[in-house]
């Protein structure tokens, strides 16, 4: 059932079993598990079913640090939530992500990759993925065309991904949410505010609000709040009438850990034998390969895990740094913004040639590719949002996002290419070119180009001891009986991996949870 | 008749054809008259000014190696023994490319004006620049 919250007379009182705040990719998977059971939902969104730029408005806020987007345009507001303008690159995070590195301060989960395996598994279909398969060679028994570059395993390997179509759940899963007989989604539903009992040990209701000018009460057994990575941290400091420190901020950890993927166009290969490199073009038919460092050689370096993409250089060339195009506050101006970029790096005079005469003919073999890298960021408590003094139109302090990196990022960028470039140069394939500003070792900080990948990571992150952590391995805030986050909030390393993926799987891990504590 | 088509084609190929020998004529004559002073890899993507500038850099950086006698006494160290004839200047050229492999596999590399190189071609560099 779909109810307006704009339509309902002011001060109406919602009641249900569960109530998720935020009908995105984590919010909608939740509520999908609980299609069909005795289970009253209530899943909560704060936009409507389409953009609103009104409400999109709501996500404005300020950020200081290294630059980043204009957070108004980072994550979407909307039913579906950002896998409205996801890319689909899923992949699992691998198993060192999730282990204690000694030369990461703050790492380490409470679960481990073993514990997500079932979880992907029940994933990929909701992400219209064909299979949950991820070994090279399985891919490259069905096409023998997939080579990898001839690089030693113990060092480099080559991490394959998958494509969601993109899966948009918006579209996708709207019509199936609305005709669940036992899930109620209101539309226009911002939570400003969380009541717990006297010591907020338990969660009584929370209000939503819109900007019709209505204000509604929500009561349930058990909430989830899956509003996303900046968002999560900003709803729970904001309820700070019980707890002047926000909701499950006890320890002051809530918004800090903030962690994004880093992009990076950061060197280049030069091969002696041009080459296709199919199997790592993103044309690549439903997996494309990318270079990961072993887990031994992050150990033996002491870096951070990051992956290398390629692409042709006469085309990258062309191509501006994302931080650099991706800034104008409406996500979708900033969207259009990039694919004219594409387009138009896409079709150089030189390309439009080459396309008129050998497209369909030839492959596209190429002497030089610019390497990008993904680059997990280092947890940092000094990464962190917090409430800015500006409200939104509702009466909500509006998010501020400081964004900093630790002296580890710029030194496993550097090490992780000299470990390329030395693999490279030993399997006779040719040599790495470092990008200005790398090439000095030197020098700190990382170029003014580094971008990121639009995944909020870290800010109510997990943790088996309250003092280390906002949630615990079932996602549940800690000291709350009754308040559980969904989302790759509660991540506490990022992985170099896209997201998307892992909140599902996580989703659905928190939906077995909560049918547990429903019962 | 030459169509539209194989006018283009004949074109570019024989444009990039001129323009390989402009750009990067030097190496094949270096690597057969002066295969030390010629790191074949690397020439293949630089022109002679940065190969030239990475061995300035590379001497500036370990001054020990910045004359000709100590240069040419490294590079031939390890394949005198292997080689038959001093005579066979594509046979060395070969020789110092596996060198340099070698290095690259001992992790005897440097990053020289960007470039992640290794320490024979950078030796190699260095040699073309006192030419």
């Amino acid at each position: 059932m779909h109810i307006d919250a704009r339509t309902l007379d002011n001060g109406s009182l919602i009641e249900g079993d569960l109530c998720i705040i935020g009908a995105g990719a984590a919010g909608i998977s939740i509520a999908r598990e609980f299609f069909g059971t005795a289970v009253k939902v209530i899943l909560l969104e704060g936009g409507g079913l389409d953009y609103d730029l009104r409400v999109q408005k709501l996500y404005d806020g300020k950020t200081t640090g290294q630059p980043y987007y204009p957070l108004m345009s980072s994550e979407l507001h909307y039913f579906g939530g950002t896998t409205g303008h996801w890319a689909g690159m899923c992949s699992h995070f691998d198993p060192i992500t999730f282990r204690k590195r000694d030369w990461i301060e703050h790492s380490g989960w409470p679960i481990t990759h073993e514990t997500l395996l079932p979880y992907y598994e029940r994933a990929h279909p909701v992400l219209d993925l064909n299979s949950n398969e991820f070994d090279l060679k399985h891919w490259q028994q069905k096409d023998p065309s997939l080579v990898a570059l001839p690089l030693n395993d113990d060092v480099v390997r080559t991490k394959l991904w998958q494509f969601s179509p993109p899966t948009r759940f918006g579209d996708k899963y709207r019509k199936e949410v609305i005709a669940a007989t036992n899930v109620w989604l209101y539309t226009y539903a911002n939570v400003v505010d969380i009541t717990g009992n006297d010591d907020v040990s338990s969660i009584r209701e929370v209000t939503v609000k819109n900007y019709a000018g209505r204000t509604h009460t929500v009561r349930a057994r058990v909430f989830v709040v899956a509003c996303a990575g900046i968002q999560n941290a900003r709803v729970l400091l904001a309820a700070n009438r019980q707890a002047s420190r926000g909701i499950g901020n006890d320890h002051d950890l809530v918004g800090r850990f903030f962690m994004e993927h880093l992009e990076i166009k950061s060197a280049e290969l030069w091969l002696k034998q041009r080459s296709e490199l199919k199997l790592y073009m993103a044309a690549a038919p439903r997996v494309q390969g990318e270079l990961a460092i072993s887990a031994r050689k992050q150990a033996e370096l002491e870096v951070l895990y990051g992956i290398v993409s390629f692409t042709p250089l006469e085309y990258a060339q062309r191509m501006p740094p994302y931080i650099q195009v991706w800034t104008d506050a409406d996500p979708r101006v900033s969207e259009e913004a990039v694919k004219k970029a594409f387009d138009s790096a896409n079709s150089g005079r030189m390309n439009r040639i080459f396309r008129s005469l050998f497209e369909g003919h030839l492959p596209r073999m190429h002497q030089a590719f610019q390497m990008t890298m993904r680059l997990e960021q280092a947890p940092n408590p000094l990464s962190r949002v917090t409430l800015a003094d500006e409200k939104d139109e509702l009466g909500v302090p509006r998010a501020a996002l400081h964004w900093a990196f630790t002296s580890l990022e710029r030194k496993s960028v550097r090490r992780i290419y000299e470990t390329l470039g030395q693999q490279a140069g030993a399997a006779g394939l040719g040599r790495v070119k470092l990008k200005d500003g790398l090439a000095d070792d030197g020098e700190t900080g990382l170029p003014a180009s580094t971008s990121a990948g639009w995944h909020h990571m870290g800010t109510t992150r997990m943790s088996d001891d309250p003092k280390r952590g906002v949630v615990d391995a079932n996602c549940r805030v800690h000291g709350i009986g009754n308040l559980y986050i969904a989302g790759s909030s509660c991540f506490p390393t990022a992985s170099a991996v896209n997201p998307t993926f892992t909140i599902v799987a996580m989703a659905i891990r928190l939906a077995d949870r909560l049918k547990q504590q429903l019962a | 008749m030459m169509t539209r088509r194989s006018f283009l084609t004949k074109t570019v190929v024989g444009g990039t054809a001129l323009l390989a020998t402009g750009v990067f004529g030097w190496r094949f004559l270096s690597a057969r008259k002066r295969p030390f002073a010629c790191p074949l890899v690397l020439s293949t993507f630089c022109d002679e000014e940065i190969v030239r500038k990475i061995g300035l850099r590379y001497m500036a950086l370990v001054p020990s190696e910045s004359t000709r006698a100590s240069l040419l006494q490294h590079l031939s160290a390890e394949i005198d023994d292997d080689r038959p004839d001093s005579s066979d200047l594509a046979g060395i050229a070969g020789e110092i490319e596996l060198k340099a492999e070698q290095d690259f596999r001992s992790e005897k590399i440097l990053v020289i004006n960007n470039w992640i190189i290794s320490r024979t071609e950078a030796r190699q560099c260095a040699l073309l620049a006192l030419s």
